[in-house]
């Protein structure tokens, strides 16, 4: 080897290190939750960041004690969450797998009260317990993982700096628009060691929390109801209706997504995550032997940048799929060109036609298993 | 060691057992290259097991950035366990290096490596280890070797990396130190 590259202002660290470092520099407070393999290290590095119990580390952020509390399980961890914010706290939880689904019910009280939840997500094998390790089998779970509609804010990070700059962004883009937020992220990014800058946030980013149900009304006596319970049908039709006019008009400032040479891309891959950085390598070398292909990545899983994806999906020959689930992604992504292209708009016709004629979809489903570069590359081959 | 080792980018796995130190030693591993000032990656793959499960450790560094830590072929390849071999041999193709600890490696394991590259190195780290220094320094053997082989440069940056992840061992046993910086440069002289 030699010559090494001078790269000094990264340091090298772990995903799940480096996440707690986000949460802290994101100017959050106050972390609950229930260790599961393979998030632990978030809720391990917080509680060292947080100091003497007696004498806690203060937010470099707020200049306010931070604090943890571990929890007896998952529900437990989510609802104190959700409480914690509702006091007006930037709090925070991690989990994986089981816990993810054990949460659920506190998310989906987020979701319908608007509170500003933040979860960090680090997705291990499904089904149920499964392996510690590795998947993309959450997103149908933590996109859509309540009783409700899903009216939630799912960030997929792409390497270790996404990690990093994407935990950040959650907790502002919660409190700014208040809805339940997550960094999806999966067991390689959290488990994996490797180099990131980590840097103070922009503070003009911060969102402020401020209490929604405590406060300075309750030193007036004042109380403030939040309703999560219906009796009518018609007001309950009314709330979700009018949540989802909110969500449609967020999402045009809250979606998000990469293209990679992408522009004059005969064959479109899209995936998300870890798969995206192995998809990115793997067109690099079919670019190499003559190949027009590129990559479309959903930075927002939910809500898709459906914009975006309208516009580089067409013309292209091909579009192929992959993720370390059965199609998890893939159902998003199709649900979106068939409202974009075929329902919602009469100026996409030429494109919906086009799409139909002249667009063939593959799919490369890896449950629970690591994508490389080569096997993306083989199977891109295979098709030829 | 016939095949050739890359000269921008290296892709290294080291496959063992829960409780050998794999993961520990590719860590240290990565931390010096990235510390030296390569772009470096690790990502470990294990089971629930604290010990006994099969554990295997990706590495890789690179005069480049590195864009996917996920690969498939390995470059250099250190196998320590015969357990559930089908599983680490994916990640063997004609280019890789393979080192096996002869001790620990049963026959049929190497006969079905050599199926798959003809680079294939024995090494004795875990006989040595019990008979030189301890057989918790079997890690640090292979750590040595591995060390050799990529890039003697290293060397410094992992023994600063090893003084402080085993520091408070050393405080409370003066003579780990020793062992195992004694056991690491006789790793190294393997690949001479």
């Amino acid at each position: 080897m030699k010559e090494p590259s001078q790269k000094k202002e990264k340091q090298f660290l772990q995903g799940n290190v480096i996440s707690a470092y986000a949460a802290l520099n994101a100017g959050a407070t106050n972390f609950f939750g229930y260790p599961i393999t393979p998030s632990s290290e978030i809720f391990e590095t917080w509680v060292e960041l947080t100091g003497d119990p007696d004498k806690p580390h203060k937010s470099p952020i707020t200049n306010e004690p931070i604090g943890y509390l571990q929890l007896e399980d998952e529900m437990a961890s989510g609802f104190a969450v959700t409480g914690a914010c509702l006091a007006g706290k930037k709090a925070f939880t991690a989990t994986a797998g089981p816990g993810n689904i054990l949460m659920q019910d506190a998310f989906s009280a987020a979701e319908a009260l608007r509170i500003p939840t933040v979860a960090l997500i680090v997705q291990r094998g499904g089904l149920s317990t499964s392996t510690v390790i590795y998947s993309q089998e959450e997103v149908t779970l933590t996109c859509f993982g309540g009783n409700g509609e899903g009216f939630r804010i799912v960030y997929s990070p792409s390497g270790l700096q996404e990690v990093y700059n994407y935990t950040i962004k959650a907790f502002n883009t919660a409190w700014k628009y208040r809805y339940p937020t997550f960094v999806l992220s999966d067991g390689y990014q959290g488990k994996m060691q490797g180099e990131v800058v980590i840097k103070e946030m922009n503070k003009n980013f911060y969102t402020k929390p401020s209490p929604i149900l405590l406060g300075e009304n309750r030193k007036k006596g004042i109380s403030t109801n939040m309703r999560n319970c219906y009796d009518q049908e018609e007001e309950m039709n009314e709330i979700i209706n009018n949540y989802q006019k909110d969500f449609e008009r967020d999402s045009l400032e809250i979606a998000e997504s990469e293209t990679y040479k992408a522009k004059d891309a005969d064959v479109l891959i899209i995936a998300h995550g870890i798969v995206a950085t192995a998809a990115k390598d793997a067109i690099n070398s079919l670019r190499k032997e003559g190949m027009k292909i590129g990559l479309w990545r959903p930075i927002t899983l939910r809500p898709l940048d459906r914009h975006s994806l309208l516009k580089n999906i067409s013309h292209k020959k091909q579009i192929i799929y992959v993720e370390s689930a059965l199609g998890q992604m893939a159902r998003l992504i199709n649900d979106e060109i068939v409202s974009g292209l075929f329902k919602r708009s009469t100026d996409t016709d030429t494109a919906r036609n086009n799409f139909k004629k002249n667009t063939q979809i593959r799919e490369m489903f890896r449950p629970a298993i690591g994508i490389t570069p080569e096997e993306i590359v083989k199977f891109v081959q295979n098709n030829e | 060691m016939s095949c050739t080792i890359p000269t921008q980018t290296i892709r290294i796995i080291i496959v063992g057992e829960g409780g050998q130190g794999i993961q520990t030693i590719a860590k240290l591993f990565a931390q010096a290259s990235s510390n030296f000032g390569y772009h470096a990656t690790y990502i470990p793959n294990f089971g629930t097991e604290q010990r006994g499960g099969l554990s295997l450790s990706f590495i890789t560094i690179s005069k480049n950035e590195i864009v996917s830590p996920k690969f498939t072929t390995s470059n250099v390849f250190i196998i320590t366990s015969s357990r559930n071999i089908e599983r680490s041999l994916r990640y063997i193709s004609p280019q890789s290096n393979v080192i096996y600890d002869s001790s620990l490696v049963n026959q049929s394991v190497v006969d079905k490596i050599k199926k798959k590259t003809g680079c294939i190195l024995p090494a004795d780290a875990f006989k040595i280890a019990t008979e030189k220094f301890s057989e918790r320094s079997f890690n640090i053997i292979l750590l040595g070797l591995l060390t050799g082989i990529i890039d003697k440069e290293l060397v410094q940056d992992i023994q600063k990396l090893m003084d402080k992840k085993f520091g408070k061992y050393y405080q409370k046993n003066e003579s780990l130190k020793k062992n195992n910086d004694s056991a690491f440069l006789h790793g190294i002289s393997l690949t001479k």
